[in-house]
């Protein structure tokens, strides 16, 4: 996987296991769009992403895993 | 979790019970026949971390209270997932009051407590331990009835599987995408209502322009008009100034001209006579001049013939000035001439007929414009209409012509200009109302405009936010997408940590018939059996193995639950999971119990009994007739 493969910077160290298996599944997920062939906006796709991580962290500072 | 010291009072079976110094590692076997309270044991561990227990609705809560008593208290000491040892001690009665209290254990501190009253502690306890009542008795604490199968959808197992979390999520967006969709739906409701109110206004674009550009030229006639009235009062007036000079140069000019002829005459006959009578005195006619002029003039003398010479001279000075008076009144009838010509080009340059025409049209708008204003507000009418008929060219040629060859008189000058300039007031009017009409009307309109361009706005507005929150409906949708995607994922990886953990533990109790689980999405599970070699539903295995298998199941469940959530040492209860065990394989079990995972490391087990030669690291013994047990060790 390339670098630009790879998801925008999110750093991990503040993420509960939630959030971390979310982010190992859009990496994945993100590689496998990018390498399909089909149309794949990946701003878009990473914005999804930030906007979900935003609502995990804010989970995890409330106490959820 | 693990639990050091169970003290209760009044709990269930139980006047008393208090296990002090318990094992943190190790088996700790409760044996007892029937109704001897061995589960009691378990219960009131239970009712001591959550306030409540398996056996028990929450609404019957007051039946833990031991029959014939009025309250009943427990107090246990465990070490948390923080390493930390902790005292949490309940006290229920049977009003229903319900008080908890936790304190931490340390020497240096003065066992204040970190937690007062039912709720705080529930929520402390949540913090130290990392799992909940629900997550408790699907995993940890395998009551006595309750070998079954987990709830596929219970908030134990996605807790376990970690899914409660992505759910949560994946529903919060579900609702945020619900919730700006209608908002979205409402907006665009507004926006067409907005559209209908702009369409209601019928804006032609090109009517504004329209507007300024008949103002600019009406104005440009106006300002045309005003310059014909000016330039034709500033003729008139030349020319009337004109007419008595012109009259009078032309009378100075005739008599300018008889004393010019006169003075030439009488300059001739001097000089004729002073050549006759002094180049030829002896001529006849020169004789008879002489004699006339010696019988006319007294005292004529033939040396004053030289006189005549004088007088010739002073005829011919007298004949030049004449000449040179009769010239100058000349140019002054030539310049007199240029008003009348500039009047006569005045009045043929008036274009009255096409400015009245003008006005006319102006003042008959275009059908579908008369419709229009007949449905508004009606134009205001002009007081006075001039017409086309009003101008008789005729008689303005006329004039022209006779002005031009300063035939017009006072009276017929002001006559003509007079009705040329009244044709010219009335246009100026005409134009002046019409000016006043479109200014009204370019305000209205332009009125209009701004009523429809701030609608315009409006709606912009609308459709711009709700282009965003479409934006924001797909990140949505596609992070929800993603987020079940994720809980799939999440979902496969814990079936086949289940499947895994599994495989280590039904072999050993099903004595090898029994070594895989498939367990599907929804935790459906079925047994790969060795002697069949194929996948059996639990329906069609024997009750037995059917809790051998929900047993190794739930010891899954429960290293996995330690594995994602508790992370730290933690202590197993088991209300007599080998009952339908045979000796073998209840050897077994117990044999690989405490080999199962690290962290499971004190494992509570219940049995009627358990073979002779097995060793506990403690074992309670329970009776029927014991109303209380006090500490003892095996």
């Amino acid at each position: 996987m390339s670098l630009s493969d790879q998801a925008p910077s999110s750093n991990t160290d503040d993420l509960g296991v939630s959030a971390r298996e979310f982010l190992a599944y859009c990496n994945a997920e993100r590689a496998r769009r990018l390498n399909s062939g089909e149309a794949f906006e990946q701003q878009g796709f990473d914005e999804a992403v930030e906007l979900v991580l935003r609502k995990l962290r804010a989970l995890a500072e409330e106490g959820w895993s | 979790m693990i639990i050091h010291r169970i003290k209760a009072k009044n709990v269930l079976k139980y006047n008393s019970l208090e296990l002090n110094d318990l094992p943190e590692r190790g088996l700790i076997a409760i044996t007892g026949p029937n109704e001897s309270g061995k589960s009691t044991i378990g219960e009131t561990l239970c009712f001591a971390l959550f306030g409540r227990t398996f056996s028990l609705d929450y609404d019957d809560l007051e039946k833990v209270i031991h029959w014939g008593e009025t309250h009943c208290s427990v107090e246990i000491d465990f070490t948390a997932s923080d390493g930390n040892r902790y005292t949490l001690d309940r006290f229920l009665d049977d009003s229903g009051n319900h008080s908890a209290r936790l304190i931490k254990l340390d020497a240096a501190a003065d066992d204040e407590p970190l937690a007062r009253g039912v709720e705080k502690v529930a929520d402390l306890v949540y913090d130290l331990i990392g799992y909940e009542y629900e997550e408790f008795i699907e995993s940890f604490y395998l009551a006595q009835r309750e070998i079954t199968t987990p709830h596929p959808h219970s908030y134990a197992v996605k807790t376990m599987a970690g899914l409660v979390t992505l759910e949560y999520s994946a529903a919060a967006f579900r609702e945020v995408v619900e919730g700006t969709q209608a908002a979205s739906d409402e907006t665009r409701q507004e926006t067409a209502n907005l559209g209908a109110q702009i369409e209601v206004f019928e804006l032609d674009p090109a009517c504004l322009p329209g507007l300024e550009g008949e103002r600019a030229d009406t104005s440009s006639r106006l300002a045309d008009t005003n310059h014909q009235l000016s330039a034709l009062d500033q003729a008139s007036i030349e020319y009337q100034d004109a007419l008595p000079k012109r009259e009078s140069a032309m009378k100075a000019r005739g008599t300018a001209g008889f004393f010019r002829f006169i003075f030439l005459l009488l300059a001739l006959i001097c000089g004729g006579a002073w050549v006759l009578l002094s180049k030829l005195p002896e001529h006849q006619y020169a004789v008879e001049l002489h004699n006339m002029l010696s019988g006319f003039l007294v005292g004529w003398k033939a040396e004053m013939v030289s006189w005549l010479l004088y007088g010739a001279g002073g005829f011919l000075l007298l004949f030049i000035l004449f000449w040179v008076r009769r010239s100058s009144q000349g140019r002054q009838l030539t310049r007199t001439a240029e008003a009348g010509r500039e009047l006569s080009a005045t009045l043929d340059s008036l274009e009255t007929e096409k400015l009245l025409q003008a006005v006319a049209e102006q003042e008959a708008p275009d059908e579908a414009d008369q419709e229009q204003q007949n449905t508004e507000e009606p134009e205001p009418e002009l007081e006075t209409k001039p017409s086309v008929e009003l101008v008789d060219r005729a008689a303005r040629e006329r004039l022209s012509q006779r002005v031009a060859d300063f035939q017009a008189d006072f009276a017929e000058v002001r006559e003509g200009v007079g009705r040329e300039q009244n044709l010219l007031r009335q246009v100026i009017s005409s134009y002046q109302e019409r000016l006043a009409q479109l200014d009204g009307a370019i305000s209205q309109e332009q009125s209009r405009i701004e009523k429809v361009e701030a609608l315009n706005a409006i709606q912009s507005d609308l459709l711009e936010k709700n282009e965003e929150r479409q934006h924001y409906i797909d990140q949505c949708g596609l992070a929800g997408e993603l987020l079940q995607g994720t809980m799939r994922e999440v979902s496969f990886q814990f079936n086949h940590k289940i499947r895994g953990l599994v495989s280590k533990t039904l072999p050993l109790f099903t004595e090898n018939r029994y070594e895989h689980l498939q367990i599907d999405e929804d935790l459906t599970v079925r047994a790969f059996s060795s002697e069949k070699r194929d996948f059996m539903d639990l329906e069609e295995i024997s009750s037995g193995t059917q809790r051998q298998i929900m047993l190794a199941v739930r010891l899954a469940l429960s290293q996995e639950l330690v594995g994602r959530t508790v992370k730290a040492n933690q202590f197993l209860f088991l209300d007599e999971p080998f009952a339908f065990f045979d000796q073998a394989r209840t050897r077994n079990s117990l044999t690989v119990l405490p080999t199962l995972s690290e962290q499971l490391n004190q494992i509570w087990i219940i049995g009627q009994e358990f073979p002779q030669d097995l060793q506990f690291d403690q074992h309670i013994k329970c009776d029927r007739e014991y109303r209380s047990i006090p500490s003892m060790k095996s």
